[in-house]
């Protein structure tokens, strides 16, 4: 019976934080309204296949993809990794970065079709 | 055609050690075998139907319908792993001593063992919409020249199984009296790192916007993306930059599951107190 007092508490206790959490995020996103790009995916080639961002923000970047076959929309280096269907949309968020050349790639054809935003 | 070996394989890592281990955590529990079988075979017909839907699923909830799914499923996953273990913490030693006893453990073990084979199949799924929709893209856009990229697609496909097969066995090479320790750690880190993946979609979709500074980056050391990366970031969640909250969520999940079994195992004690109830 203790322990089962103990465990309810605790579960409690977890809710309330979780609430507390959640309420707090809902505020935190509505703040920021960050700059979107839009590329879009045409055979193996991103247009545009090269993005200028300033440094320092978070940005949001909007891939459209014109195949027909899917495409999955990764970058290592400014952590994002997304599928994307054919003839579909996907928007994928970016933290702000510092100043340089980051890769992005279409995970399926990494070796041709192949991108970089700037940061500077 | 070794591109799409790798791909594919990259792709089927996590499932592999995931079915590896919750082979062996089961091993004593009759009708585990079966049971993750059909974790597997639900999990590649819900990587179908994710595949078949991925538009859908994108484009819901603003754009940002992938990563909470993701991170939904991935939340599941690490509620029946909290669960099993918790479980295995009052049964294990029973499993493992006392056969006559282990009859009823077993009866009751079978609910553990539909937690489990739901994360087989979370695992499955995970990552087996990306194999199925990169195959299908090979299938449309290359066509008959396709074949060999198929062909290295499904060597990716039975690699993973090797995978599987290797931690298995593996962990078979473990004394028995030792085992449910070894699993119920492999499980715990395995809960963690997936608690702590799911918190990464969730700043992705925007719904945790705080405490979301990279709290280390060794990128540069091990990359996560790499198949040493890969399996480490299963194993025990490696992550190359994580987020505060990342590492916060992954120490409270490992905390957690400790005090849960901590809380439920049954030493003398309490084992008499359940009988008296």
């Amino acid at each position: 019976m203790l322990c089962l007092h103990g465990a309810s508490k605790r579960g409690g206790l977890l809710i309330a934080t979780t609430l507390a959490l959640a309420s707090f995020a809902s505020l935190v996103a509505e703040a920021a309204d960050p700059m979107t790009y839009e590329i879009t995916l045409k055979d193996q080639k991103f247009a545009p296949a090269e993005l200028k961002v300033s440094a320092g923000t978070a940005f949001i970047i909007k891939l459209k993809n014109e195949n027909d076959a899917p495409a999955e929309f990764e970058s290592k280096e400014m952590k994002f990794e997304k599928v994307v269907a054919g003839h579909a949309e996907i928007v994928v968020k970016v933290k702000a970065l510092p100043k340089g050349i980051f890769k992005f790639v279409d995970e399926y054809h990494e070796d041709t079709a192949l991108g970089t935003v700037e940061a500077e | 055609m070794l591109a799409a070996l790798i791909i594919v394989f990259r792709e089927v890592v996590e499932a592999g050690l995931v079915i590896g281990i919750v082979l062996a955590a089961t091993r004593s529990v009759g009708g585990s075998r079966l049971m993750t079988a059909a974790g597997i075979a639900g999990g590649i017909l819900g990587s179908c139907f994710v595949a078949v839907f991925a538009g859908t699923i994108a484009s819901a909830f603003a754009g940002y319908g992938q990563e909470l799914f993701n991170a939904a499923i991935l939340s599941i996953a690490v509620i029946m792993l909290a669960w099993h273990n918790t479980w295995m913490a009052r049964h294990g030693s029973e499993l493992a001593q006392d056969l006559r006893e282990a009859g009823e453990a077993v009866a009751r073990g079978k609910k553990s063992l539909l937690a489990l084979a739901l994360v087989v199949g979370i695992a499955v799924l995970r990552e087996g919409a990306e194999v199925v929709l990169f195959l299908y893209g090979i299938v449309i856009t290359d066509g008959g020249s396709g074949i060999s990229l198929l062909a290295g697609g499904f060597i990716g496909l039975l690699l993973g199984a090797a995978l599987s097969a290797l931690t298995y066995f593996g962990l078979l090479r473990v004394p028995v009296r030792h085992l449910f320790k070894v699993t119920s750690l492999l499980i715990a880190f395995l809960a963690a790192g997936m608690a702590a993946q799911s918190v990464f979609f969730l700043e992705q979709a925007g719904v945790i916007d705080f405490l979301g500074g990279t709290a280390w980056d060794s990128s540069a050391l091990l990359s996560e993306k790499s198949i040493a990366g890969r399996i480490l970031h299963t194993l025990i969640g490696y992550s190359d930059q994580p987020s505060i909250m990342q590492l916060l969520t992954y120490v409270a999940t490992l905390t957690i599951i400790y005090l849960l079994a901590r809380t439920f195992s049954s030493p003398g004690k309490q084992q008499a107190v359940r009988v008296s109830t």
